[in-house]
């Protein structure tokens, strides 16, 4: 489905399928993924049949061309049931997108119909153990050896980077920054599991080393030099999008698990949920909860319309989403009491994933220190 | 068909409000100066595209097209020129 934009009625349509299709496919599955680290093959099977590992790409290269409201809708209601599975969907459709924006007729050629179809896999290899969001401080170095090229470096922290087929990777060169796609067959290439991590357990993430692994001109994404100005930040524009969308998830499940249960639970003569107390902070929760969904709605219809101020507004709605929802499973787990610490309640996990969703594609931080320069550069360029 | 003069009053105007200074010398490099990061870098493509009306491709990716309001004047007209029928 492609278009600048959707009604509200057809929005809330969509939304109801996706909801349906999550909770038939995805949820079932969620808290072993959380535990068992990894998603079982038959979620990943899910996503692919319903075209979804590929769903905003084109039509062209056989994605299903999905508009982007639409694709944040999916990613709210996937994200609703697993934020694993939301993280399998942002890192590969981040640089599915990224490549058809900036991929030569080689990656467009061979690569983006398996990413689009799903037939393959693909995640992004960025941070390293010493460059996390400074990435111009990265190790990985791209170098040529007479006529060919090689690829030596460490990268850390690589969601999905245990099940992917194609790395997106960020490295130095002589000419500048630079990002290649890496088969993960390719020689030279390891990958070890990181394990013990708080949140989005089962994002089968990986450390990645690279040596001596060989690299072809054609495997270059853009040019070099454009490789962090252009080419990631296109790449976290994109997984900006989705996470913010997925916390908008994690905070509208954490408000009906937090309702539900205190619907039924008894306390003080009563339903919890008729203390005044108990009302206050269920009412914060849904305001933070709306105005979350507002902002990457906005965010949606301008990336919709290519506007070029959907970049801003989507930074705007990852920052303000992942707060929101860390502040609203910090709030459910409070109201759950005991319970909310215990595995047996899916509250529990949603803030330990939506403490993840804080830091990933942009911490708080970072996204204050851009916001900020956005807005001098509004306030003093008009 | 915008003019190349009005095509630069046009950029230069993007870029004096997205660096959010008075006024900028078409000449001067935008990257040297320092003040351009990699969200600016990406603001300038969207915004042409959405200015000019065409879409900025892997191959456009040269550092040369966007050094300076005058060198992005140069590359708006050769990719109108290139987008035009006759061109083909």
């Amino acid at each position: 489905m492609s278009g600048p934009s959707l009604t509200d009625d057809l929005a809330g349509e969509i939304r109801t399928r996706y909801r349906a299709y999550a909770q038939k496919f995805i949820a079932p599955k969620a808290a072993e993924a959380d535990r068992c680290g990894r998603l079982d093959p038959e979620v990943v099977d899910a996503l692919r049949c319903e075209g979804f590992l590929g769903a905003p790409m084109a039509q062209e290269y056989g994605g299903l061309g999905m508009d982007m409201v639409s694709y944040g809708l999916l990613n709210a209601e996937i994200g609703r049931t697993c934020s694993s599975c939301r993280t399998l969907l942002t890192v590969h459709n981040l640089v599915g997108l990224t490549l058809q924006r900036w991929g030569n007729p080689f990656i467009r050629r061979e690569v983006l119909p398996d990413l689009s179809a799903g037939r393959k896999v693909a995640a992004i290899a960025m941070s390293e153990s010493p460059a996390g969001s400074d990435i111009s401080s990265m190790r990985t170095m791209l170098s040529s050896n007479g006529a060919t090229l090689r690829l030596e470096g460490q990268k850390a922290w690589t969601s999905f980077g245990l099940l992917a087929d194609w790395f997106l990777v960020f490295a130095q060169s002589e000419d500048g920054p630079v990002a290649v796609l890496i088969p993960a067959d390719s020689p030279g290439l390891a990958r070890q599991p990181m394990t013990a991590v708080t949140g989005i357990r089962g994002n089968m993430l990986a450390e990645l080393t690279f040596q001596n692994c060989p690299v072809e001109p054609q495997q270059i994404v853009g040019k070099p030099g454009f490789g962090f100005s252009h080419i990631s930040t296109c790449a976290l524009d994109h997984g900006r999008y989705s996470v913010a969308w997925g916390a908008v998830g994690v905070a509208e499940a954490c408000l009906s698990e937090t309702v539900r249960y205190l619907s039924e639970r008894q306390q003080f003569g009563g339903r919890m949920i008729d203390l005044p107390l108990a009302r206050a902070s269920l009412s914060q929760m849904m305001v933070k909860s709306r105005a979350a969904r507002q902002l990457c709605m906005a965010a949606g219809r301008l990336r919709a319309a290519k506007s070029p101020d959907a970049l801003l507004e989507t930074m705007v709605a990852k920052y303000f989403a992942a707060g929101a929802a860390a502040w609203i499973a910090n709030a459910a787990v409070r109201l759950h009491g005991a319970r909310g610490l215990s595995c047996d309640y899916a509250v529990e996990r949603f803030l330990r994933d939506a403490k993840a969703m804080e830091i990933i594609e942009g911490g708080e931080e970072v996204l204050e220190l851009l916001i900020a320069a956005q807005l001098t550069s509004e306030v003093l360029g008009d | 068909m915008t003019s190349r003069a009005e095509t630069q009053i046009m950029i230069e105007r993007m870029m004096t409000q997205l660096l959010a200074c008075g006024s900028l010398d078409v000449d001067a490099d935008i990257f040297e100066s320092g003040v351009v990061n990699s969200l600016l870098a990406l603001q300038i493509i969207n915004r042409l595209e959405r200015l000019f009306n065409f879409e900025v491709d892997e191959e456009d990716l040269e550092r040369n097209n966007f050094a300076s309001v005058a060198k992005m004047t140069d590359f708006v007209l050769r990719k109108r020129v290139q987008s035009c029928p006759d061109h083909r």
